[in-house]
């Protein structure tokens, strides 16, 4: 009688232990990590030069517009997947999705594709708030502007405005980085989209458009190459 | 043996011849005994033997020739042969029977001599027994006679000096009774003249008799002697504890008014049994629960030995016992576990073993032990037969032996022998002092003459009889005027018939066609007269030492051991129960898990990061834990009820039965969260968080344990009970916080940014919140990013929302100010005023907040914040303030922002992909789209005049604003109480446990079950409103009636009017008028119609003056003498009517 309490009670403490530890076995790969003192000291740059550059270079919208002129039907395999972007850790490859998503959002809103916008929308609104940008973007608004055709002119305009109060935020705040970073990655996507779509249909429309980017990449490449760190380092390599 | 000894020096002589005649006739009647005389006489050698073969057939034994050598081995041999075929008490009687043949003539010789006392020791009788009953026989005169064993029933003035004495007055000479103490036989022998009646039959001098159980001793003069007297006095030596047990004008009744007993009164002492017998509905049970303690009389009182049993019950802790009719086993043990336990709890000091030896002995005194590890069962599954259910109901009562025992219809259901048995065990133990009321019903013969009085109750409660059980035989017998009254029991058979007694109480009245009426013949009243006036019962005074306890509660914490033991044997003696409770919960936590393992469509594998059911399988886990709870607890204390009931006479301790109870449900409860957890974290790949959902289930299950034991003890059924789950669930599923949120409950129990106290009495709250604050705070993941995460989220909020909300208020006041200046007529100066104000009182309740948490940067025109001091000065040294906060919370934000991703970046080159394989593995991000409120439009509410945070509640810590109070918002990752902060998954669980240590008290004070008693008392007919509803029901009813009246009658509409007029309150005199016409004229014109008229008329005059004062009516009368006076007198006559 005696001997199976003794038996029942060993098995019940070596379970217990298995219990506690049940989270134990996976936690081998934890890395310690010491703070450092890694003040990233923020870059000033002249505030009127990255207004000019917004407002200068095609915004997506006006090349998705172009594009669907030219009677180019639409493709989703030019698209980034917004779902993609989940995986985005880091506030540098956030930001750049977020500048890839609004460009992508001027595209489908050109064509009218209005149950993808909202996927895009989703996102657009996770990675801002994850960037503590969410505050400039009315989602809502956005939301009803974007699945409705007439609209195109006004989500313009907003978009800009959105845009520039963005980046004046970001600025005043020492994010300057981020604010780069959307830039361009909207202007990249942009580019992306237009040369995969003159790779399909050529057309000397294209042509002039896609030169005009060179220009707007040699004001863009200086201010980048203000900011440091190895992510920095290698967009600017790449460009 | 009778012809052996005869045969023997010299043979047989007259005498002896005439007293085995005279034996046999009497024992045999005269027919029977004639073949055995004749061939007793062939055998002494008085009638030649012709018939060989029928000689054989007796066995006669030819004695001639031998020698006594030879002769005393053949004896001998007889005697071993008589020995195996009779039993101990027979071999006595015989052995006496011997002895009395021998003296009959005297003559005893050395042969005879030698024979008996060569029987004597074959029979393997004791030689004390032998040598008392040599005396008993043989001596004739008082000193031979004078021993222990032996009774004299004198009249003499001198008492015997060894031998016990009964006086009896008048008695010529003595009557001896002798006690064979082996087998309580008991001898009776007279050797005077007088006329002395055992059983109502003459005795004869010089015979010895047989003194039988329920036998009286008649003598002319003088009392009569029962059995139970000599036997008491037999007893009386030995040292028995004293008892007294009086009862005086008893009386009691029923809570609706009607009397179940009245005018009891009798006393009874120690070694009694006493039996109590009715019809049914006389009152029986009741006079037992009266008796017993535990229902309380009306009037009277029971003392036992002097103590009032009602009001002073402690003091006779222990000393009675009651049997009920109901046997209140516990089902689920054998019956040797049942007795053990019951045992257990009654001697402390016992060991084990002896323990055990006690059962065992009262098992096979009730005939139980071969059934000792057969399960009882319930009525519905009988394991063991109806009749050892009883056995074992009666044994339990029986193992601690109780001075007092009050025992119900002991006997109903059980064989004869059964029967016999018990009862014979009840009077073993009055031989031992012990006092035994019994309710019994129809008892056989032998069992009605084991008792020593007898107690008969009629209808209602009347006591009819109380007295000798077979004198009581006699008794009715007499006053139903039956011819051979005296003649209580069967001269020749000894047989007694109790029903003769019910017969003649019951009698019923024949009529005049010889059918029997409904109603009888005597009354209860009436015969209970009867008995007070022929009858004087004794008294017997109060002792004065305290009553013999045999019982020795164990301490507390033995206590504790024992209902520990016997729980747990009982709940895993049923296997089903068992089997079901130990799977459930795993089952469950399979099933649930199971079902909400989601997977996305485009990813591989798992992952737990996606899976969006997380936070309702947290929210399940909970509700789970519940009902399970619930579940298991809500019958336990139901189901021990009748147990409970039993020990009430042991006065155990209710709060180690609460506490072996608790600990036995926490043990399960345990074992289940246990078992959930590790099935469902297992399935889900909730990885690291195992302990912490145990802790936290298995509060809730405990809490919920107590809820159950609470509703357990309450109420009277279990419907009642599993009726009232649903009333605890779903208010703890509604306000757990996770199907509906605090922030969108109805205004009225909703509080503005913090959980509302409806919600903060659900322990579902506390739990929930608990386990979503650790899943995200706490999990592999999180941990790592939580503290920098919170500075960004409290920089963020306060820069973007906060600093923007006061910036919006101070804009909005310098707008309203302008306004003011620019005295535009469109706008209401003082309502701008109170505008500029109500944006002013934002920042003076605000700012003085904010300087306390940023001291570094100051407002220094704070008292300036009013509607006549805003100058343009005031607003930009504002506005310059928010700008600094602004930038302040700017940096600070920078800094956590920075660290983070340094952080992140620091293990991507250690280890690339580290960070995502490890959100993946402990991240959730549907929690923490919850926590963080992400889906809450506004991030920041205005309040009165305070800004209440909406976003991010996990990283917002718990307002400290009061030392005591620890309310907060929902999922607050920390609470403060006391001046302290404490992690709000420890507090939260501290929480929950004591809500359960507070569900204990209310269990162990009962006040769930007082409550409802309470309302159940409450008289709804005196409640106010109520009242005027149940008045005017009634006046309908009057009028109703009284309208039915004046429809019979044809006379007396008048005297109805006049009536009315006094009986009926005024607001009904307007209705008077619609019954009375339509039907006046339709009753009175056919039958007088000359008559009435004029007297309606008068009665019109009349009725209005009824008004007036006194004088007038007079004067009236005055006027019209004739009819006045008719009249009067008809409406006086209607007046008392």
């Amino acid at each position: 009688m005696h001997k199976k309490w003794y038996i029942s009670l060993m098995l019940a403490a070596t379970a217990l232990m298995q219990f506690n530890c049940a989270g134990c076995g996976g936690d081998d790969g934890h890395i310690e990590y010491h703070e450092e003192d890694n003040l990233v000291s923020d870059v000033n740059f002249d505030s009127q030069a990255m207004n000019e550059i917004i407002s200068s270079f095609s915004s997506p919208v006006e090349m998705a517009a172009m594009i669907q002129s030219s009677e180019v039907p639409f493709s989703p395999k030019y698209l980034v997947n917004p779902d993609v972007v989940k995986d985005y850790t880091s506030s540098f490859k956030k930001a750049l999705g977020l500048g890839f998503l609004s460009a992508d959002l001027g595209y489908l809103n050109v064509y009218s594709k209005t149950s993808l916008v909202i996927d895009y929308l989703v996102q657009i609104r996770s990675l801002s708030e994850d960037l503590k940008v969410g505050q400039f973007f009315d989602f809502q608004l956005l939301k009803r502007l974007a699945t409705s055709d007439d609209n195109i002119d006004s989500l313009l305009i907003m978009s800009v405005q959105s845009y520039q109060k963005m980046d004046e935020h970001l600025r005043n705040n020492q994010r300057s980085n981020l604010s780069a970073l959307l830039v361009t990655g909207v202007w990249l996507e942009s580019l992306y989209l237009i040369t995969q779509v003159a790779k399909d249909q050529y057309s000397d429309d294209f042509k002039d458009r896609i030169g005009e980017q060179k220009t707007i990449l040699n004001q863009l490449l200086p201010i980048l190459k203000l900011f440091h760190g190895k992510d920095f380092e290698s967009l600017v390599q790449s460009l | 043996m009778w012809s052996i000894i005869a045969n023997q020096d010299g043979g047989i002589d007259d005498k002896e011849l005439q007293y085995v005649e005279g034996f046999l006739t009497q024992q045999l009647g005269a027919e029977g005994a004639r073949e055995h005389i004749i061939g007793f006489k062939k055998d002494v050698g008085l009638i030649e033997d012709d018939d060989e073969a029928a000689a054989k057939k007796r066995k006669k034994i030819d004695f001639s020739g031998l020698t006594p050598v030879q002769m005393s081995v053949k004896i001998l041999g007889i005697s071993r042969r008589i020995t195996k075929t009779i039993n101990l008490k027979q071999r006595i009687i015989v052995y006496i029977r011997l002895f009395e043949l021998v003296n009959t003539s005297k003559r005893f010789t050395e042969q005879r001599m030698a024979i008996i006392d060569a029987v004597g020791e074959v029979f393997n009788i004791s030689k004390e027994e032998l040598k008392d009953s040599k005396s008993f026989v043989v001596n004739e005169n008082t000193e031979g006679l004078d021993i222990p064993s032996i009774l004299f029933i004198s009249g003499k003035e001198e008492k015997p000096v060894n031998a016990k004495c009964i006086p009896s007055e008048g008695l010529a000479s003595d009557i001896y009774i002798l006690r064979v103490a082996s087998e309580e036989l008991y001898f009776l022998r007279y050797t005077g003249t007088d006329d002395v009646y055992l059983n109502g039959q003459a005795i004869n001098s010089g015979r010895i008799y047989l003194f039988a159980p329920g036998s009286t001793l008649k003598m002319s003069k003088g009392k009569p002697v029962y059995y139970s007297d000599v036997v008491a006095t037999f007893q009386a030596d030995k040292t028995f504890a004293n008892l007294s047990f009086n009862v005086e004008n008893l009386e009691f009744k029923f809570p609706n008014g009607a009397i179940g007993l009245r005018n009891i009164n009798f006393s009874e002492c120690q070694g009694r049994l006493v039996g109590i017998m009715g019809a049914s509905g006389a009152g029986k049970t009741t006079l037992l629960n009266v008796l017993s303690g535990i229902t309380t009389p009306s009037q009277g009182s029971v003392k036992i030995n002097g103590i009032n049993l009602h009001t002073e019950k402690d003091k006779l802790e222990g000393v009675i016992g009651l049997i009920p009719q109901d046997d209140l086993l516990i089902e689920e043990l054998t019956v040797y576990e049942n007795l053990y336990f019951s045992a257990k709890f009654c001697f402390k000091t016992e060991t084990d073993e002896q323990i055990r030896a006690r059962v065992d002995n009262v098992l096979k005194s009730l005939g139980l032990y071969e059934r000792k590890d057969l399960k009882v069962g319930n009525s519905l599954n009988k394991l063991i037969s109806g009749g050892q259910r009883k056995r074992l109901n009666i044994a339990l009562e029986l193992i601690r032996e109780p001075s007092i025992l009050f025992v119900d219809e002991p006997t109903s259901g059980l064989s004869s022998r059964d029967s016999v048995n018990v009862m014979d065990l009840l009077s073993e133990l009055t031989l031992k002092g012990k006092l035994i009321f019994v309710v019994i019903h129809q008892p056989s013969s032998e069992i009605y003459k084991m008792f020593d009085k007898m107690i008969i109750l009629d209808t209602g409660g009347y006591l009819v009889y109380y007295g000798h059980p077979v004198d009581a035989i006699s008794y009715f017998k007499r006053h139903d005027g039956q011819i051979n009254a005296d003649e209580g029991e069967c001269p020749k058979c000894g047989n007694v018939n109790p029903e003769i007694i019910f017969d003649v109480i019951e009698a019923r009245v024949v009529d005049e066609y010889g059918k029997f009426q409904d109603n009888r013949k005597v009354n209860p009243e009436e015969w209970e007269d009867r008995f007070h006036k022929g009858v004087k019962p004794e008294i017997i005074p109060d002792v004065d030492t305290e009553p013999p306890r045999n019982l020795n509660v164990p301490g507390w914490l033995s206590q504790l051991r024992i209902y520990l033991h016997r729980d747990f044997k009982s709940k895993v003696s049923n296997l089903q129960y068992v089997f079901l409770n130990l799977t459930e919960a795993p089952l469950l936590g399979l099933i649930l898990s199971f079902l909400i393992r989601y997977t996305s469509p485009n990813r591989a594998s798992y992952i737990f990061f996606e899976n969006e059911n997380i936070v309702p399988y947290i929210f399940m886990s909970i509700i789970v834990a519940l009902f399970l709870g619930l579940t298991v607890s809500a019958e336990e204390i139901f189901r021990d009820r009748k147990i409970l009931k039993r020990e009430e006479f042991l006065n155990l301790s209710r709060s180690s039965y609460l506490v072996a109870k608790v600990i036995i449900l926490t043990c399960i409860s345990a074992i289940q969260a246990f078992l959930y957890v590790i099935v469902g974290n297992s399935i889900l790949q909730i990885v690291g968080m195992n302990l912490s959902y145990w802790l936290v289930l298995f509060a809730m299950f405990v809490f919920a344990n107590m809820m159950g034991l609470n509703i357990s003890s309450a109420f009277n059924s279990a419907v009642t009970i599993y009726i009232l789950i649903p009333l605890l669930m779903i208010p703890q599923m509604a306000l757990g916080g996770s199907m509906f949120s605090f922030d969108k409950l109805n205004q009225i129990i909703g509080s503005v940014g913090r959980v509302p106290i409806v919600a903060e009495i659900m322990a579902s709250r506390w739990s929930y919140e608990a386990l979503m604050v650790k899943q995200f705070k706490d999990n592999g993941f999180e941990i790592d990013y939580y503290e920098k995460e919170k500075q960004k989220s409290y920089a963020s909020f306060k820069q973007v929302s906060y600093v923007s909300a006061l910036s919006d208020a101070l804009t909005y006041a310098v707008d309203c100010r302008d306004s003011i200046e620019e005295e535009d007529p469109e706008y209401d100066i003082e309502r701008l005023k109170q505008e500029i104000d109500y944006g002013l009182a934002l920042l003076r309740e605000e700012v003085p907040n904010e300087m306390r948490r940023v001291p570094e940067i100051t407002l220094d025109c704070l008292d300036k914040l009013y509607v006549e001091s805003f100058t343009e000065d005031v607003s930009d040294e504002v506005e310059e303030y928010l700008s600094e906060l602004d930038h302040y919370y700017g940096k600070l934000f920078n800094l956590a922002e920075n660290e983070i991703e340094s952080r992140k970046r620091y293990y991507e080159e250690q280890k690339p992909g580290y960070y995502l394989t490890r959100r993946n593995k402990y991240f959730n991000e549907k929690l923490q789209d919850i926590v963080k409120n992400v889906f809450e439009k506004n991030k920041i509410i205005r309040y009165e005049n305070r800004l209440i945070q909406q976003q991010d509640p996990i990283f917002l810590d718990a307002d400290n604003s009061t030392w005591f109070g620890f309310r907060s918002h929902f999922y607050a990752p920390n609470k403060w109480f006391m001046g302290r902060y404490y992690d709000t998954f420890y507090f939260n669980i501290v929480v929950i446990w004591l809500m359960s240590l507070l569900c204990y008290v209310t269990l162990y004070f009962d006040v769930l079950k007082r409550v409802i008693e309470w309302a159940g008392k409450i008289n709804f007919s005196k409640l106010p409103f109520l009242k005027k509803i149940i008045e005017r029901q009634k006046n309908k009813e009057i009028q109703k009636l009284l309208a039915a009246e004046k429809a019979s009658k044809a006379v007396d509409s008048k005297s109805d009017k006049a009536d009315k007029a006094e009986r009926l309150e005024r607001p009904e005199r307007p209705e008077r008028p619609k019954l009375e016409r339509p039907e006046r004229p339709k009753l009175e014109r056919p039958d007088r119609p000359k008559l009435e008229r004029p007297d309606r008329g008068e009665r019109r005059e009349r009725l209005p003056k009824i008004e007036r004062p006194d004088r007038e009516k007079k004067e009236e009368k005055n006027d019209n003498p004739q009819n006045t006076d008719s009249e009067d007198s008809t409406e006086n006559v209607d007046k008392k009517e």
